[in-house]
């Protein structure tokens, strides 16, 4: 530490060392093998087996319905944060603690119980029928599904940060003479902006990923309802441990630079709400 | 509490109802049709099931 000013705060060696420790044994060795396997295994074999048709349109799936989900869930779960935080009703309690229960069901369960709704003989699923439309087994399904997982991502981040933003700010919006949706969009949104990016990237990051709860209400078939989490566990079955690992790299790589994409547009936000 | 500034009674109400409409949906219903499932052939057959050996570690386990 000769030659560096010392924070204040003690115990920096220590805490780094831990810190460093652990996210490389929790984080860190699993993401190498992953590299490593890939890396043995040649280009060619893994265009062929990360970049094939097949392999594109699980992709387009998994992601196409990951981003929708999470759209959604930026609306409804802002909503969501916005009654839970500002109005008082009864029950509020209890449906905030609803709003936690994708985190507690298990995966597969909430894909069953999904599935057995909105089939068509399900509850939901009957009575969409007869309009011709099919959820389950369809991108419907897949979207809905990541959607039910992917809803307390956003609600929870956005709730702590409306309940810090002061009453104060919108009155004195009012005062100035904003009208309630001039305040909601210049006062209230900058200031729940990037919580509600954190929450739409991790509901998006999620769905990507997400397994349980989407293989029984997508279908599964290949080109068309065939997810790329799906793929690499058939590709796991038949051994083919390569294949797998270059699905996975290439689900990894795009899901980070997404994830890097929305962090550089909040850094430009910050700057620009913040340097005005 | 009444705030000087917000919504009126009807915005309020109709925001609530659109929140609560979308979790009803979205978590509340799934939920009924696990406990539906759950308990559709009575308490003894959920009984059964988890009280099974395979169950009751699988439980220890996870939790």
């Amino acid at each position: 530490m000769r030659g560096v000013r010392r924070s204040i705060i003690p115990g920096f060696g220590l805490s780094l060392g831990i810190t460093v420790a652990w996210l490389s044994i929790i984080v860190l060795l699993p993401l190498s093998a992953l590299a490593i396997r890939t890396a043995g295994m040649g280009w060619d074999a893994f265009v062929d087996a990360g970049l094939n048709a097949r392999a594109f349109a699980a992709y387009r799936v998994s992601f196409g319905a990951a981003a929708a989900a999470a759209l959604i869930n930026a609306v409804f779960g802002t909503l969501v944060a916005w009654v839970l935080v500002r109005y008082a009703f009864p029950g509020r309690r209890l449906v905030s603690a609803i709003v936690d229960l994708p985190f507690a069901l298990p995966t597969a369960v909430a894909g069953i119980a999904l599935t057995s709704l909105y089939a068509e003989h399900g509850w939901i699923g009957a009575l969409l029928a007869p309009l011709g439309i099919k959820v389950a087994f369809t991108w419907i399904g897949i979207t809905l599904a990541l959607t039910f997982v992917g809803l307390p991502f956003v609600v929870r981040s956005i709730e702590p940060v409306l309940a810090d933003l002061g009453h104060d700010v919108e009155e004195a919006a009012t005062t100035l003479g904003a009208s309630r949706f001039q305040t909601f969009n210049r006062v209230v949104f900058p200031a729940i902006m990037p919580a509600l990016l954190t929450g739409f990237a991790m509901a998006f990051a999620r769905g990507v990923g997400e397994y349980g709860s989407v293989i029984f209400i997508a279908g599964n078939m290949p080109y068309r309802t065939e997810i790329a989490p799906l793929l690499i566990v058939t590709q796991l079955e038949q051994y083919d441990y390569a294949g797998a690992t270059a699905i996975a790299v290439i689900l990894l790589l795009a899901s980070f630079s997404v994830l890097v994409l929305l962090n550089l547009f909040q850094a430009w936000n910050a700057r620009r709400v913040g340097g005005e | 509490m009444r705030r000087p500034v917000g919504e009126g009674q009807g915005g309020r109400l109709f925001l609530i109802v659109i929140a609560l409409g979308f979790l009803a949906l979205m978590l509340l219903l799934p939920l009924v049709t696990v406990f539906a499932q759950a308990l559709g052939q009575g308490i003894g057959g959920f009984a059964t099931a988890i009280t099974e050996p395979d169950a009751l570690a699988a439980m220890r386990l996870t939790l």
